[in-house]
């Protein structure tokens, strides 16, 4: 015979009553107030633990008992001998082996996924996308950048010039050049139709090439997708980790994305990377030395190092307009902060991420070095020209 | 949605209607609560995070093994635990969703968006324009129905909550207000608001008891006065602030220490910004909040909260940060944190709590609910 403690609903008024249901093999009755209720025993059925919550006795009708759980509790339950999924499920929650191996197992599998996973899904994804919706997303995104830029300084011949001798060594939709004051010399790819060019970086030099090298490295950002695969990226992330988590809203919603955006840095890295291994190839199939992509490095970084000034609050700019559109639930596809930094261009080593080639060895360098590398959506600068210089060589 | 779940769960808890007024047709006796004072009875949350982490840990793990299916279990056992251990009047709350109904619901929802999706992508112009005002004509049914289906599966004391409004008021509530709000560049916004919080709260009931809200148009416009002074402000401030430090970053000379001073200094500004989003994120959930919870009310029941703005946004600042350095890992003490904070500050001023009584429930449908979950739909108060 067990007693157990608990209370009685009768389902059809609000309150409960203070109860006892005693269960024997034979019988089980349930005592209330002054009155009594006789129940089969074999029809009783115990709901799985949650926690110490009071645990639901229920026998096919819509009152129903709701025992503390106690120890007797459990052994009743012992003795009936019944045991769900869900009596299963609890007893995991209750082995603190269990528990220490889900999570460890929950963060690798994240931490895999999105190394591995996402980046692959977003780039089969990428290639199945509609032409429009790249044409779209250009579109709207240098809607949204044209606030902050002017209509481009350069003569009408100049820029005939260009995009005649840009488009000729491989096209894009649609090739612009603007005036941005304060963004110094730059270049984005807005997505696989669209690049734009600042007249800043135009005047870097006199030497076409140079700006060639640079295009192309535009243009392997436009042709790999890297844009919509950067996208495609922050949908694939935020859908994996709804459907782990069940719900996410304010607040965690914002937390999740900061392993979204520092995994975006690393993705946009290796972007850039891949952006630069198709300019060397092209370069080298015109015949031209990639070199000319390591000198316009050195020109951008050098204009860069006078203006950091301007640069900080560009990047501050940019900071507060993505902590105001991100508040909006779910991934930002037409974010122009965003689109900006994934937008993948070749200079921003000026964005005051740069790195400090002079003093590799100074600790607090390295610290700061691998904090911003961590941070920063392109490879070094110093790394990359080694690179270019390496690839160079090989001819 | 941790703090919008458990605000929607205390909203389930709080649309407690009115009984006092339900006659008894076989004893004439009059209304016993006529005249009585009310009685302050708070609401008592007994999660304990350590707890929540197992639950939730245990309910990822098995979702990922089973690719997701187990998923609808997931959610069942979680709601179960939020509700389970909240606590009115010595009584607990109950959610009573079928983890089996709502797989199928998932299902469907999946299918559905998949098909919408494929639609989309191959459909020429003019045939996803009209699939989307297909798509838009069929949200205010999702939205009716999620909202009908979680009502119903709440209960207190053996009975079930339920939800009686239409999806026309939802296409109301939810999209011509809104679009109102739109039209008039954001002022009219607030009136949406106060909207659909009459279309949830005077069609919530309780048993047989349905609630209503004593709020006006104004009080949302106090809502959206607060929130966007704070936002303006605050974020002037803030901006001086972090420019002015910035340009000392810029003013170090050692070469060597401008990197680590750039990026330290960026990373204070970034921190910054990062409280100040969290921050008004608090003012406007502490605000809308108090405006709704402090207008329930149920011939003779009221409900009351003290929930404030530096309250809610000391949870939900300690949540964000605890959850930033933990990876993410401290999520359920900081869900169980903000449930514990709301419910200590939500209570009912009741005159009659015992003599409620149950209406014979609608069907089951989970479809409504999961495909607005599928299409992320924000449902709640």
């Amino acid at each position: 015979m067990t007693v157990l403690t608990g209370t009685y609903y009768d389902g059809e008024s609000s309150r409960g009553h203070a109860a006892t249901l005693q269960v024997s093999r034979l019988q089980a009755v349930l005592a209330y107030a002054d009155q009594s209720i006789q129940i089969d025993p074999n029809s009783l059925e115990v709901e799985a633990a949650l926690g110490r919550m009071p645990r639901k006795i229920t026998w096919q009708s819509n009152d129903f008992f709701a025992a503390d759980a106690t120890i007797e509790l459990d052994q009743l339950i012992g003795s009936i001998g019944r045991s769900s999924m869900m009596d299963w499920v609890a007893g995991l929650e209750k082995r603190g082996g269990v528990i220490i191996a889900a999570t460890l197992g929950t963060l690798l599998f994240i931490l895999g996924f999105g190394i591995y996973g996402v980046p692959k899904i977003a780039e089969a994804a990428a290639y199945i996308l509609p032409q429009g919706f790249s044409a779209q997303l250009a579109t709207s995104t240098l809607e949204k950048l044209d606030f902050g830029l002017d209509e481009s300084a350069l003569s009408d011949e100049r820029q005939a010039q260009l995009q005649a001798y840009f488009l000729s060594r491989g096209a894009v939709d649609e090739l612009y050049f603007r005036h941005a004051q304060g963004v110094g010399a730059n270049a984005f790819t807005l997505s696989q139709t669209t690049v734009v060019f600042t007249d800043g970086l135009v005047q870097l030099t006199d030497d076409d090439d140079e700006l060639l090298a640079v295009y192309f490295h535009e243009l392997g950002h436009a042709r790999l997708l890297h844009v919509e695969r950067s996208i495609l990226q922050s949908v694939a992330w935020a859908a994996v980790l709804t459907m782990i988590t069940g719900d996410v809203g304010g607040v965690g919603e914002l937390v999740l994305a900061l392993p979204l955006t520092l995994g975006q840095a690393a993705y946009s890295r290796k972007h850039e990377r891949e952006a630069d291994e198709f300019a060397i190839g092209e370069l080298k199939s015109l015949g031209i030395s990639p070199l000319k992509l390591a000198a316009m490095l050195d020109r951008i970084e050098a204009s860069h190092s006078f203006s950091h000034e301007d640069d900080l609050s560009i990047s501050l700019d940019l900071k507060s307009t993505e902590s105001t559109e991100s508040t909006s639930t779910g991934p930002q596809v037409e974010d122009p902060a965003n689109e900006d930094s994934q937008g993948a261009d070749v200079s921003n080593a000026g964005e005051g991420l740069a790195e400090n080639p002079n003093d590799p060895k100074d600790e607090e360098s390295n610290f700061s070095r691998s904090l911003l590398e961590l941070l920063s959506s392109h490879p070094i600068t110093s790394e990359r020209k080694a690179y270019i210089r390496a690839a160079a060589k090989d001819n | 949605m941790s703090e919008e779940t458990s605000i929607e769960q205390t909203g389930g808890v709080s649309n407690v209607s009115n009984v006092s007024n339900v006659s008894n047709v076989s004893t004439p006796i009059p209304d016993p609560t006529l005249g009585r004072d009310p009685v302050r009875i708070p609401f008592k949350f007994h999660g304990d995070g350590g707890e929540f982490f197992r639950i939730w840990i245990v309910n990822i793990v098995l979702s990922i093994l089973t690719l997701g299916i187990y998923s609808a279990w997931a959610k069942v056992r979680t709601k179960r635990y939020f509700y389970g251990n909240t606590e009115l009047d010595g009584d607990r709350f109950d959610y009573l969703g079928d983890p089996v109904a709502i797989l199928v619901g998932r299902i469907l929802a999946i299918v559905l968006l998949v098909f919408y999706q494929a639609l989309l992508g191959f459909a020429p112009s003019f045939f996803s324009g009209l699939i989307g005002l297909l798509f838009l004509a069929a949200l205010p049914w999702v939205i009716y129905r999620a909202l009908r289906f979680n009502a119903q599966m709440s209960s207190w004391r053996g009975i079930r909550f339920g939800f009686d409004g239409g999806w026309v008021g939802a296409a109301k509530a939810y999209l011509l207000w809104p679009l109102f709000g739109l039209v008039t560049l954001g002022f009219g916004m607030p009136y949406a608001w106060f909207k659909q919080n009459q279309y949830l709260l005077s069609n919530y009931r309780f048993g047989a008891s349905t609630s209503t809200s004593t709020t006006e148009p104004n009080d949302f416009y106090l809502v959206a006065l607060a929130v966007f002074g704070f936002a303006s402000f605050g974020g002037l401030v803030l901006f001086g602030f972090t420019s002015s430090l910035g340009f000392n970053g810029m003013a170090s000379d050692g070469e060597f220490n401008f990197d680590a001073l750039f990026a330290l200094g960026g990373l204070f500004a970034g921190a910054l910004y990062f409280v100040f989003y969290v921050m008004i994120f608090a003012v406007y959930e502490a605000r809308y909040f108090s405006t709704v919870y402090n207008n329930i009310e149920i011939s003779g029941n009221y409900v009351g909260t003290s929930v404030s703005i530096v309250g809610l946004g000391r949870i939900v600042v300690g949540n964000a940060v605890l959850m930033l350095v933990t990876l993410g890992l401290y999520y359920p003490w900081a869900r169980v944190r903000m449930t514990q904070y709301l419910q200590d500050n939500l209570w009912i001023d009741a005159v009659d709590l015992d003599s409620f009584v149950a209406k014979s429930s609608d069907g089951n449908d989970p479809l409504g609910e999961e495909i607005g979950e599928a299409f992320d739909i924000g449902i709640g108060l």
